[in-house]
This record gives structure tokens, C-alpha cells and sequence, in this order.
């Protein structure tokens, strides 16, 4: 064959016959609130086995109702359908097996172990657990191949079956998952585990080929099953005055168990709004007790609920027990689509030059609301030949749907928030000129709430004992009022902040191009940029300065302005922490702590162990280093005297990711955490050692991020992000522990990372 | 806002923002994770559906692919090349979810099943571009996927090669070798 040059125009028309549509701005800010806010270690259910499992529910039910008659359907429900946590629904009918004993096997120092497995008529739970794998074994390039196999069940007729849905949760040294694999026929009561691999590890570099044999006996009447209670009629929301009744919560199924219930419902459309269709919740729901007070909630990773029918959307939360019922939940909006058709058209001329700008300010009306096109620029480049639409609406308007029907796009985009945003087309060939015109095809708007819906307990129709919810010294709403009306930074607070933000006033959203390093002088005001790069430390006499910069680790000095770089360091080296006299760099080089002089004289490692280790800071006295590696229950804080020895355990801190500070006397630490039973993490101060953990701060939705201590240790700074947003603007906050008190700090544009004199 | 800047007296390399934006986002930091998010999530998105041909698996393979990537960076180590990785988790979910549901939709028929308007053949407005659709249907599953990664995601060849596992220069011989063989057989059906 030929090795000719293919036809110019090729790229282009393969473009359009591959196009595909973007993802819808709703999803896109759904998924993000999820990274950025969710627990970490959860995986999401598959959806289509999901849909066989629910489908496989669905003809249950219905061939129950047939045999036994509505009436009894309830009951029959409660015989069928049962939760055991961790493993999920179960169905109970045709009798539970069990593993008749954990199996594991060690090779290698690393431990497979098949932990639980639960098998009913219609699929056969597996949970296992992989720990003891070193570093190595994962691949140390991007571009190197890694293990996404599955496991297997082997029959002893050579019948593989393969899983079709999991969760899961990971650590640094191992992961544990739990796998949904189709039944095991009754009468087959052993079976083989076969483990191709180890999740992610590269070929060849852990012991592979897995083979542990499971023994199945029938479930001992020990074995608890949680009785999934149908609520007949369904437990329903009220709606506000103004939104259609038809539309709202309901409450279907709930599941008790011994310290929390599980709630499972629905939100759904109705017949209202005909011509329009709700997309999805917008928001949280919130959860509060018989006092109004928020209480906090889960979303059980075991329980995966797909969205089948349009306009119905399933959730489930668990609740932990011990709320003074009823309990409410309020849900404040959803995200509805209103459908739309009118053109707008502007003259883009003969010859439309890169990032010309046309003033439009057309205004529409969809469904009641307001939209103005306010410009149109012509943008190019390889991934945005094409124009770009900026809109304002009203403030509860998320997006338009643009098409243009007289040209044929290669793609589509928009973004942006409530209120303003934008849309535009990339054309893979020439981008029309003259004048043009485009359909407006629909408008995606929050749909206001709130809808309430209140359940109690069975016998809890009265207050019962109630528990009173963590409450923090510092609330959103304090943090909201000090944002409406912020108090004076305190008088003489003094000292320098370094900090990771915006260092290029380029009039552009915060992003790698504009961002790097700089250091703010509490006293004046003014910020001295050091340059490209993050992780910044400063030094505690407040004289010099670290960062991981281009190429390595740097160092600044503040007086002389001399930023040169720590010989020795690599580019992938950050985190660098200056030691309390100074003459020190900790920091972290792959998954391990170093040390090094400034110098770059004295690289010496410090910790060796198989986990990703992250430096929380030396100890007051210079003698030790306090760091966190991720295991099974959550981030493990240990110190390591830097004389010798092995690490010492300080405390278990339940959270994927370390955002804690040490105070400049070594005897409090304020550190992020999960809330017991909640997925929202709150700012805790304890001793040293863990010990009367106090909650300080709990801002609902915003992240609170780098707490780092004044270097008197009166006051603790935080740096508070609204992750609602798609781009999220941060805002540091001092905190007195002892008052109270919180108050934002204005003008800094960055996240602070460290305080020194 | 009085500012000054601190120039640094030794050569700069160039500033790698992405091993930046993935050093914070391990550490949970919200603003790196979205930063990186942002870049990758219409692509992925876009490759997904590629695939699966309808938004409502292409959302759950996405949300899958970025919770895996967020999950992994732990242990991720960067070299320059996170786009490649995050695409080989991709590649792996839909592998995953066609072995699981082949009963459902076989891969060989994706692009002609897909839910809904096919978004390729609405587009498809000259005999060209349907001879080529056509063509598309028939290439190798390989074939698709080198098309899909470097039209749909908008992979560099360097890229390309460490999803599939390849040499960047048998990558792009591959490639041209293909367009190649599409526009002959394109050219030998207009005679």
C-alpha cells in the first residue's frame, strides 16, 4: 500500500462523521460536585447490569403480585427483599448461602483475601480485599500498561462468571471491592476465585494468576438481614403554593438497621410541566430533625438505584439513628429543561478576523424567563474554530441550547453558572461568514422547591430521646454573614502569608497559566510574586522562602529577592516544609518524605513505607516529622524521629486526603474530617494526640482547605472554596478557636499555605 | 494592589502546570481537581459516547472514569503524559462495559444502535460523508478506536501510543495508513 499523504480535507470530513454531542452542562456540574465533595474510594454502580437486576426485581414483584394479590404484596415484599450492609438488596425467597470461612492467600507479602460473599436466587456477592502492595508494583509511567481486569468465579464445570456491578474503596498499600456476580446455580457449593491481577498494578510487577477456592453453606440463622419496608402509600412531599402539586418527593422504602435507616424514594415529574422535563436534583436535599437542626446523612455505596423513566429520579440516604423525629427532608430545586424554538442572527461579514468581538444584545423570553444574547466572538484554533455566544439570564437559568441548522458543526460547548453563560460551535472546515443564523432549541433553568417531606420512625410519631447532631462552633450561615459583613482584620496581625493563586492579571479565570506563587505581607498589603509553581512554604523567621518551582524545589530569598533553585531536587519533588530552625527542606519525592539542605548538601530519605505519604509538618522541637498514609479505615497520622526508628501511630483521621496543621507549640492540630454517618467533612481541633477532638467549623457544601496557624498560634487560618461553582473562587478566613470568631480575609486571590513572622 | 515581582537569576525551564495541578489535586485541593477536570471532561465525554453511542452510558463510563482517576492518583505518578492515562482508564471502562453487556449491544454494532438520533449521520449531509460513514461502519475495531482517539478525543500521537500500548511512529504510520486506504476506497467508489 501506499504511504501517500491523505487528502487535506480528510481530517475534516472523518471529524464530522465521528462528531459526537457534548456532555450536557448539568451533568458536567453534577460530576464535578462529586469529585470534588464526595467521599473518596466510592466507585459508581454499572448501570446496565444494574438494569437487569432491576428489571429482575420488577418481574419479582410482579409475578408476587399475581400469585399472592395486591393486598398481600406488602408482606410479600418483606419477605423477599432484605439489605445486609456492605453486600446490598438480597433476596431472600428461595434461602441465603453464605462463604463458609474467609479464604486468603500470601504471596509475595502480598495478601489476596476473600473477606464475605452472600449468594441468593438472583446473583452472588463477593468482597474482597488486596493489601501489602508496594509501590513498585504500580506503573511508574502513564504510558505503561495496568491490570483492569475483574476477578471471576470458576465453576467446577469451567463456567466463568463475571461480575456486573462494584464498589469499591483504596489505600495506598491495597483496595477492597465488592463485586456483583450472577447467581451460582443452587447445588454448586464450591466455586473458584480467580484474580487475573491486581487492580492497577502493571504487568508482571505483583504476583498474578490468582486462584482461591470459596466454599458456600447455607446462611446461620445469626446472619442478619435488614427487612426492606415498603411504605404503602408512599410517604409524599409538599410543594410550594406556586409549583404544581403532581411534582415532587416521595418516600418508598425504608430499610432499619441497627444505628441508622436507609431511605429510598423518588423525585418525580408527574404530569407537571408537559412541555418541560426535570433532568436531575440540583442540589443536596437537606435533612433536619423535629428542632429544625441539620442532621447528617450517607448515600449508601451499596444500593445503586438507576434512572430508568424520565421525569423519576431514585435516591437513598441513610440517616444515623437517634434524630428527634419527624425528619424532614427539603429539597430546594431541581433542573428542568424547557423546550424553545426561535433564531437569532448576526453578521459575521465576508472575513471574520480570531477573537473579534460583535455587541448583540438580543433579548428573548423562554418559558418565562429572560435571556440575553450579550456577544459574539469568533474564536480559532484546532478545538474552537468557530464562534462562542455569551448570554445573561435570569439568575435561575443555567444554560441555552443553540443549534445551527444552515452549517453542519464538528462540535459544541458551553459553560459557565447561574445567571451567565455561554455556548458556541467549532466547525471543522471554514467557518461561515456573512450573515448567520442560529435556533435557540431549549433552556435549562433550576426549578424552585422547596419540597418537604416529613417521616418518622414507626412508634417515634412523638420526640423520642434525641442525640443532639455535632454542632459547630462556626456555621455556614456565620460564615455567609462575616462574608455579608466582614469584621476588621484584627489589629496588629502582622507577619507574611505565602500563598498558591492568581499571579498574572490576565483578566481570565484562575488556571495553570496565570497562577503560581506569592507572598502577602499582612502588615502592607503587598504581594511579592515569586513566580511559577505551588506548594509554598515559608520559612518560620519569615526571611526566606520554598516552593516546588520549574524544574525542582526553589528558594527565595525575601530580602535580596535571589530565587534560585535546591540542587539535587527533581521536578516531580513538592511539599517542601522548612524545618523550625531553618536550616532544613522536608519534603515529598514520589510517594516518600526526604529531607535536604537548602543548599541541596544532606538528601537523605526518611520514610520507606509502601503508601503514599503526605507531610503534615515537623514537630515543634525539629526532632520528628508528622505525616499521614492512607489505610483501610482512613489517613493514618503518624511522627518519625528523624534520629532513627520506626514510626510511631497517632491517630486514625477518617479522610482521603490530609489538610491539617500542626500549632507552632506541637500540643493542638486542627485537621478536615468526615463527619460519623455524613458525608460533609468539617474543620476539627484536637490535642496532639487526637484526644478531645472538637468541631469547629462545618460549612455544608464549601471545602475548607491548608489550615495553617499564626505563628503565635492564635489564630488558625483556613482557606474556604465554594466547590459549587465550576470555578470555584477561594477565600481565606481567619478563625479564633477561642472566641469563635470568623473573619474573611479580602484582597489575598489565592489559597494561603503558610503564616510565618 | 501594590505588587512587585522577583525575577529569577538562573534559566527557567518550562513549567510543567499539569504535574502542579495534579501535585494539589492529590491532596484533595478542589481548585486543581477542577482545573484538571475542566480539561479533560468534554473529551472523555465525547470519546465515551463514541462508544456507546448513547449519553445515558457515556455519562456513567465518564463519572466512572474520572471517581477511578481521582481514586488512583495516589498512586499515579506523573511523567508528562496524564491525558494518555486518564484515557486508558476510559478505554478500560468501555472495554468493561462491553464485555459485560455484549449480550445487549455487541461492540461491532454501536455506532448503528445507538439511542436516539445518531449524531454522525445527522450531520452526514453530502455523499461523501455518507460513503465515508459507511466505511467507518466496516474498519477493524482497532481501526475505529485509533480514529476515535485521535478525532473524537483529540489525542496527540504521543498520547495515542501510551493508551494503546504502541510506538508513537507505529501510531502514525497507522493512521496515515488508514486515511490512506479510506480515501482510496472512497475515491475507487466516486469512479
Amino acid at each position: 500500500m501506499t504511504e501517500h499523504a491523505p487528502r487535506p480535507d480528510l481530517d475534516s470530513v472523518i471529524r464530522q462523521a465521528l462528531q459526537t454531542p457534548d456532555p450536557s452542562p448539568v451533568f458536567v456540574e453534577r460530576l464535578h460536585g462529586q469529585l470534588v465533595s464526595a467521599p473518596r474510594g466510592r466507585r459508581t454502580g454499572r448501570a446496565l447490569t444494574l438494569w437487569a437486576w432491576a428489571l429482575a426485581a420488577v418481574v419479582v414483584l410482579i409475578l408476587a403480585a399475581l400469585f399472592v394479590g395486591p393486598n398481600d404484596l406488602v408482606a410479600a415484599l418483606q419477605r423477599l427483599l432484605g439489605y445486609i450492609p456492605g453486600i446490598g438488596m438480597v433476596d431472600e425467597a428461595g434461602g441465603l448461602r453464605v462463604l463458609a470461612e474467609p479464604v486468603s492467600r500470601q504471596r509475595e507479602g502480598i495478601t489476596v483475601t476473600v473477606e464475605q460473599a452472600v449468594l441468593d436466587s438472583e446473583r452472588t456477592v463477593v468482597v474482597y480485599q488486596a493489601d501489602g502492595i508496594p509501590h513498585t508494583a504500580y506503573p511508574d509511567r502513564e504510558d505503561s500498561p495496568f491490570c483492569g481486569n475483574d476477578p471471576r468465579l470458576r465453576l467446577s464445570d469451567g463456567t466463568l462468571l463475571s461480575p456486573g456491578e462494584g464498589s469499591g474503596r483504596g489505600w495506598g498499600s491495597g483496595f477492597e471491592s465488592r463485586m456483583v456476580f450472577p447467581a451460582v446455580p443452587a447445588g454448586v457449593d464450591q466455586v473458584n476465585f480467580i484474580l487475573p491481577c491486581l487492580m492497577d498494578t502493571a504487568p508482571g510487577a505483583a504476583p498474578e494468576d490468582w486462584e482461591l477456592p470459596l466454599r458456600f453453606v447455607a446462611a446461620p440463622p445469626e446472619l442478619t438481614v435488614a427487612p426492606v419496608r415498603e411504605l404503602t402509600p408512599p410517604a409524599a412531599s409538599t410543594a410550594p403554593a406556586e409549583a404544581p402539586a403532581e411534582m415532587g418527593l416521595s418516600l418508598e422504602q425504608v430499610i432499619e438497621l441497627e444505628d441508622a435507616y436507609i431511605l429510598m424514594g423518588s423525585f418525580r415529574q408527574g404530569d407537571a410541566l408537559p412541555q418541560a422535563m426535570v433532568m436531575g436534583i440540583s442540589v443536596w436535599p437537606e435533612i433536619t430533625n423535629a428542632a429544625g437542626q441539620t442532621w447528617p446523612f450517607d448515600i449508601p455505596d451499596d444500593i445503586y438505584q438507576p434512572t430508568g423513566e424520565a421525569g423519576i429520579f431514585p435516591w437513598a440516604y441513610q440517616v444515623p439513628k437517634g434524630f428527634a423525629a419527624p425528619l424532614t427532608i427539603t429539597l430546594a430545586a431541581v433542573d428542568v429543561e424547557f423546550p424553545a424554538d426561535l433564531s437569532f442572527s448576526f453578521n459575521a461579514g465576508p472575513a471574520p478576523q480570531p477573537e473579534q468581538e460583535w455587541t448583540l444584545n438580543q433579548e428573548f423570553e423562554i418559558a418565562g424567563y429572560s435571556v440575553r444574547l450579550i456577544s459574539a466572538v469568533r474564536h480559532e484554533g484546532p478545538r474552537q474554530n468557530g464562534y462562542e455566544f455569551f448570554f445573561e439570564a435570569d439568575p435561575e437559568v443555567s444554560m441555552v441550547s443553540i443549534e445551527d441548522p444552515e452549517h453542519a458543526p464538528a462540535g459544541g460547548y458551553g459553560g459557565g453558572s447561574l445567571g451567565g453563560f455561554s455556548a458556541g460551535f467549532v466547525y471543522s472546515g471554514p467557518v461561515p461568514t456573512g450573515v448567520l443564523t442560529f435556533h435557540v432549541t431549549g433552556l435549562m433553568a433550576q426549578y424552585p422547591g422547596p419540597w418537604t417531606l416529613t417521616w418518622s420512625p414507626p412508634g417515634e410519631d412523638l420526640p423520642a430521646t434525641s442525640v443532639a447532631p455535632p454542632q459547630a462552633c462556626l456555621t455556614l450561615e456565620a460564615w455567609q454573614q462575616a462574608l455579608t459583613d466582614p469584621a476588621p482584620p484584627p489589629e496588629g496581625l502582622a507577619g507574611h502569608l505565602i500563598a498558591y493563586g492568581r499571579i498574572v492579571e490576565d483578566g481570565q479565570q484562575l488556571s495553570p497559566e496565570n497562577a503560581g506563587v506569592f507572598v502577602f505581607d499582612l502588615a502592607s498589603g503587598q504581594r511579592l510574586v515569586l513566580g511559577p509553581g505551588t506548594w509554598p512554604s515559608l520559612s518560620p523567621d519569615g526571611v526566606r522562602a520554598a516552593y516546588a518551582g520549574p524544574g525542582g524545589l526553589r528558594v527565595v530569598d525575601l530580602a535580596t529577592g535571589e530565587n534560585r533553585p535546591v540542587p539535587g531536587t527533581a521536578p516531580n519533588d513538592y511539599g517542601p516544609r522548612w524545618s523550625p530552625d531553618g536550616s532544613q527542606l522536608a519534603f515529598r519525592r514520589d510517594l516518600n518524605l526526604y529531607l535536604i539542605n537548602p543548599d541541596g548538601t544532606g538528601l537523605r530519605r526518611v520514610t520507606a513505607g509502601p503508601e503514599y505519604e503526605l507531610l503534615v509538618d515537623w514537630s515543634a522541637d525539629g526532632s520528628q516529622l508528622v505525616y499521614a498514609a492512607p489505610g483501610p479505615q482512613g489517613l493514618r497520622l503518624r511522627s518519625i524521629d528523624l534520629a532513627g526508628g520506626a514510626p510511631s501511630e497517632l491517630f486514625v483521621i477518617d479522610a482521603k486526603d490530609i489538610s491539617a496543621a500542626l500549632s507552632p507549640d506541637g500540643l493542638q492540630i486542627a485537621y478536615m474530617e468526615r463527619l460519623p454517618g455524613s458525608m460533609e467533612y468539617g474543620l476539627f481541633l484536637a490535642a496532639a494526640d487526637g484526644s478531645q477532638p472538637r468541631l469547629l467549623a462545618l460549612f455544608g457544601g464549601l471545602a475548607i482547605t491548608h489550615p495553617v496557624w499564626s505563628p503565635d498560634g492564635e489564630w488558625l487560618l483556613v482557606n474556604v472554596t465554594n466547590i459549587g461553582q465550576v470555578s470555584p473562587a477561594t477565600v481565606p478566613m481567619l478563625i479564633d478557636p477561642s472566641a469563635c470568631q470568623a473573619i474573611p480575609l479580602a484582597g489575598i486571590d489565592g489559597t494561603v499555605q503558610d503564616w510565618s513572622r | 494592589m501594590p505588587e512587585s515581582i522577583m525575577t529569577s537569576p538562573t534559566a527557567e525551564p518550562e513549567f510543567d502546570e499539569e504535574a502542579a495541578s495534579l501535585a494539589a489535586a492529590r491532596s484533595g485541593d478542589p481548585v486543581s481537581i477542577t482545573r484538571l477536570y475542566q480539561r479533560h471532561v468534554r473529551s472523555v465525554y465525547r470519546y465515551l459516547y463514541s462508544q456507546v453511542g448513547n449519553p445515558r452510558d457515556a455519562e456513567d463510563l465518564t463519572s466512572q472514569t474520572f471517581l477511578h482517576a481521582l481514586e488512583s492518583l495516589p498512586r499515579y505518578r506523573h511523567r508528562g503524559r496524564f491525558a494518555a492515562w486518564l484515557f486508558t482508564i476510559a478505554r478500560h471502562n468501555a472495554i468493561d462495559h462491553f464485555r459485560r453487556n455484549r449480550r445487549q449491544m455487541p461492540l461491532e454494532t454501536v455506532t448503528a444502535a445507538a439511542d436516539g438520533p445518531d449524531p454522525a449521520a445527522q450531520a452526514i449531509e453530502t455523499h461523501e460523508r455518507r460513503l465515508l460513514a459507511t466505511r467507518l461502519q466496516t474498519l477493524r475495531r482497532d481501526e475505529r478506536e485509533l480514529l476515535r482517539l485521535r478525532y473524537v478525543a483529540e489525542l496527540s500521537f504521543g498520547d495515542i501510543a501510551n493508551v494503546l500500548g504502541k510506538r508513537e511512529d507505529a501510531v502514525k504510520k497507522s493512521l496515515y495508513r488508514l486515511l490512506a486506504r479510506l480515501q482510496d476506497e472512497m475515491e475507487s467508489e466516486h469512479d
